[in-house]
Parts: C-alpha cells; structure tokens; sequence
C-alpha cells in the first residue's frame, strides 16, 4: 500500500514536470516583461525566438492625441497551440516597463480591450501579424517604445524582443484642428450591428471619414451633423476607421482607428442562477440531513437517534453478563436503596456512551506510548497479534 | 490593498487544500484503511473548507471583469460550488447529530462534496488560462431552471431541513 501510494506521487510530479508553461494562455492584461519568463515557469528556460518583431509608429506624435502603434511578428514558430503573446513595452528592464509607467494611455488594444499584453491564436497560413494598439500620448518629450513576444516552440518556450523606437512627443498648435481629448473611439461592437459614431473634435471645421476592411481599399463615409454609421460586420473580425480633418490650423489625418465585431457575448439571467444555486444548497443539504444512519455508531459518539434496543445490542457486553431478570431477582424496598446524594442536581435520563471493555493489561504494561483510551479500544488487538506472533 | 482576483486566489487555495485533505480522508475511510484520525481531519477540514468556501465565491464574482457572469464555466462554478456546500453542509451535521458514520455512503457523500470543490476549482483554471484536465465533461453546458422551479426546490430544501432540525430535537436525550 505503501510503495503504491509513493509510486502514485512520484508519477505526479514527474507529469507535472512535462509541461511547465501555460498552453491555453496567461489572458491579456496590464503586464510587465517579466511575465515573459514567470508566464512559462522559469525564464530560464526560454530560448530565444526566430521571429522578426518590429514596431512601426509616427516619429512625431501630438502630445494628449490619440496615435496608434503596430507590432509587426514575422515568422513565428508557433507551438501547436498555435498562441502568441506580445507586450508593448517602454524599456527592456522586465519591471516599471508598461507604457502607463510613462504617462501613454492605451485606449484600445488589438484584442479591443486596454491591455498593453494581448494574446492571439495565430492562423497556420499566416507569416506575418500585426498587432495595433491605439494610445493617447503623454506630454511633450522623448519617449521609446519596444515590443516583447513569447510563445511556445517545439520544445522549449521562445522569447523575443524588437528594437526599441524613439518617438517625440511635441505640444500640437493651438489652432490645430483634431479629435477632442474627450473623445475616445469604441474598440468593439457585436456583430452584425451598425456602428454609429459621433467626432467630437476641436478646431475643426469640417471633415470626412474613411473605413476599410483589413486589407482592403479605403471606402468614403457620408457625414451628417458630425455623425457617421460604420456598416454591419457579419463575420466576426475588424474594419478600421480614420477622420480627415480641416479647418484654420494644418490639415490632419487621425490614424487607423480598429473597430472589432465579436460575436455577443454569453448571458444569463443572473437572479434565476444565484437562485438555482440556492435551491441546490438548500435541497442537498437537506436531503443528507434528514437522512437516518446507514450504519450502527462506532463507538465514539453515541446517537442521538437511536433506540434503546439497538443500544443494548450495541454494547459488548454479553447478555449472561446483565443482572438477572427483575422477576428473579427480588425488589429491594426504599429502606434497601442507598441513600440519595443530597448535592447530587436533578437530572433528567441521558444516553451515556458505553465504554468498550478494558483487555486485560499483560505483565510488561501496555507499549509504550499508548494512553489507557488507546489500550481499551485496541488493545485486545494488539493482544491478540501477539499471541499469533509471538512476543517480539 | 489586495484586489479581489489577489484574495480570490488566498481563499481558493485554502478552501482547495482543504476539501482535498477532506477528500483524501474520506477516502481512505470509504477503503476502511489509514489511521483512525482519519474521521476527524476529514470532517474538520471538510469544516475548515466550508468557512473559506463563501469568501471564494465572493472573492471570485467580485474579480470577474465586467461585472457579469459571461462565460458558462462561471455560471457551472457557481451551481457546482453551491451544491458542494449543501452536501459539506449535510455532512458535517449528520457527523456532528448522529456520530461517527460506519458504511460507505458517508464518506462516498463526503467524496461528492469535495470531489465538486475540487470541479469547480478545474473549471476556474479553464477559465483563467485556458487549460484543463476535465476536457470530456460537458461544462459549456448550463442546466438553469425556471424560476418557478428553483423556488420549488428551494422550498423544498427548507421543508427538508426543518424536518431534519425537528426530527433531531425531538429524538433528543431529554425525551429518550
């Protein structure tokens, strides 16, 4: 029984050993590059990836406006997962390196959530992948950027890191037309629902959208009172969006703007569920509660419900040992009785637990390290082994 | 302060370690092997569990992103984790008001209870990151009754327990 057990153990832990990365994924989140190695247990382990990362962005960016960064993976060796990780990153430190550190807010991710770390499962066909992210710029400096990647390899997890890129980020003129810094595109939409969107910008006089699928060439959007509809989506996927702005200041162009379309996403009526669970609790610990005992006690604590004959059966004591029947026996009159304890407190009748027999002690006491509890419940066993085996 | 996905994950792995020495318990038990101890830690730590068990769920519906249950492994983690409570609940006092319990429905009911903790633990994992063991069991599936119908039941729990509390009172010492 031994032996078995430890071998169960051993076989555990050597299939723990087998995979020590996470396969289905970390999830996206605000994460630094250090979850580059803790994500895959020992950042030891990691060889370093063949794929080509790169990240693309203007050079010149308008501090407080929206800009939109891409990282561009080249010929991945994916694991058969098929998942890729990529950080976007301000510094290859592993700590204090998410673009909040500098003041970059991310309004949209290339997952439509706010995360600067998304993962993606990668199609067998692609070789390259573009990951977007859209951010409203911090105030004026210089600033740089990298991304990060990891994914699984053919053995062992692979990481890979891009060149980092300057970027400066300069004060816009005062009449420069652009998006209000209220304004903040939507990421995503459930399928097929159109998609209306209302600019709200400053200096601006007029302007014109543009939308195109991915891939695809650039469409003109009509305009009216400052709104424009993005059309349907059918298949779940992402169209991108820009504005053409005019007015006093130079004329500017937003970036690609990625609207994702997600199939809707799983509800339920939340009341009925919370209830259910109730009702489950309620009817299962019910249903054990009231259920009266399989078995007889074993002694330790006597049932409450219980019988009065299934308690003498209970005991061990043998029949022949009880006093004789009360019609043999003779009654004894009050003046035979013992007299009544006078601190004694009225009681009403209890169950009192029967004790087991106590095994006769052999001449060289009980072993040692048993109680007298122990003795009485077991020492008829220990007995009784020993007069198969011998004394040792 | 500790956000609520950080205390989830304190209180699950209290009430995960817990159920599993419970459960390894009531197995030996349901295999009459092991020492005698075995009754108590099993039910002590089946106790310990079910204190930690309602600060998970909480813990753990308060660190969903978005407020909503939207995935059906959280919905089956609630019914899962609930009706565990139940049969923790019923356990504990039929070991509690009845004592020790021979046979093997007793630990196989134990066996239940902290075999569905330890469900709804792998359904977290799946939820988390993707991953399970349990791959063959239909968990996208959510069994959700009518309203109607929970009330019922639930009803019928009260009925049931109430019963169970009067039939106890009523086979008390005092009266045998």
């Amino acid at each position: 029984m031994r032996h078995r057990f430890v071998l169960a153990l051993i076989l555990l832990i050597c299939t723990a050993s087998l995979s020590t990365a996470n396969p289905g994924g970390e999830g996206d989140s605000i994460q630094s590059q250090q979850c580059g190695g803790s994500c895959h247990g020992d950042a030891g382990q990691n060889v370093t990836s063949a794929a080509v990362v790169s990240v693309v962005a203007q050079q010149q960016v308008w501090a407080g406006l929206l800009t939109t960064v891409d990282v561009v993976v080249e010929n991945p060796q994916l694991s058969n997962q098929r998942m890729l990780g990529v950080f976007l990153l301000i510094n290859d430190r592993g700590a204090k390196d998410t673009p909040a550190h500098e003041g970059w807010e991310i309004v949209a991710d290339p997952n439509g959530g706010a995360n600067n770390y998304v993962e993606k499962s990668v199609a067998r066909s692609a070789a390259n992948i573009t990951f977007t992210w859209t951010l409203r710029a911090p105030v004026a400096g210089n600033y740089e950027l990298l991304a990060s990647i990891h994914h699984g390899g053919t053995s062992q997890p692979e990481h890979g890191n891009s060149p980092t890129i300057s970027l400066s980020v300069v004060e816009p003129p005062e009449n420069l037309p652009r998006l209000s810094s209220d304004f903040t595109p939507p990421s995503t939409r459930s399928l097929g629902e159109e998609t209306t969107i209302e600019l709200v910008t400053d200096d601006v006089d007029s302007f014109f959208i543009e939308w195109r699928t991915e891939g695809g060439a650039p469409q003109s959007l009509n305009v009216s009172e400052g709104e424009f509809t993005l059309p349907a989506a059918v298949n779940a996927g992402k169209i991108e969006w820009r504005a053409h702005l005019n007015g006093e200041g130079p004329t500017q162009t937003t970036p690609w703007f990625a609207l994702i379309s997600q199939e809707p996403a799983w509800q339920v009526e939340e009341p009925a569920l919370f209830l259910q669970g109730m009702a489950m609790m309620l009817l299962f610990a019910g249903l054990i509660m009231l259920q009266r005992p399989s078995g007889g006690s074993g002694g330790e604590k006597i049932p409450i419900a219980v019988d009065a004959t299934a308690l003498v059966e209970a005991t061990h004591f043998a029949t022949s040992q009880l006093p004789p029947p009360l019609a043999q026996a003779p009654i004894p009159t009050t003046s035979q009785l013992p007299p009544p304890l006078a601190s004694a407190p009225a009681t009403l009748p209890q169950l009192i637990p029967t004790p087991a027999p106590m095994p006769t002690i052999p001449l060289e006491g009980i072993p040692t390290g048993w109680s007298m509890e122990q003795w009485r419940h077991y020492g008829q066993g220990y007995l009784d082994k020993n007069k198969e085996g011998g004394l040792q | 302060m500790i956000s609520a996905s950080t205390l989830h994950v304190i209180t699950t792995e209290l009430t995960i370690g817990m159920f599993s020495l419970a459960g390894f318990c009531f197995l030996m038990m349901f295999i009459e092997k092991g020492p005698v101890v075995k009754d108590s830690v099993a039910h002590w730590a089946l106790a310990g569990g079910l204190l930690f068990t309602p600060l998970a769920i909480i813990t753990g519906l308060n660190s969903i992103q978005g407020d909503e249950i939207s995935s059906p492994l959280l919905a089956n983690k609630m019914l899962t984790s609930m009706s565990a409570i139940g049969l923790s609940i019923g356990v504990l006092w039929k070991r509690i008001k009845m004592g020790r319990q021979e046979g093997y429905l007793h630990p196989s009911l134990g066996m239940v209870a902290t075999g569905m903790i330890l469900l709804t633990a792998g359904m977290g994992g799946e939820y988390a990151r993707g991953e399970t063991l349990i791959f063959f069991l239909p968990k996208t599936m959510v069994f959700l009754f009518p309203m109607w119908a929970s009330i019922i039941i639930m009803i019928l729990g009260i009925a049931l327990i109430a019963k169970a509390i009067m039939t106890a009172k009523s086979e008390s010492p005092a009266i045998v």
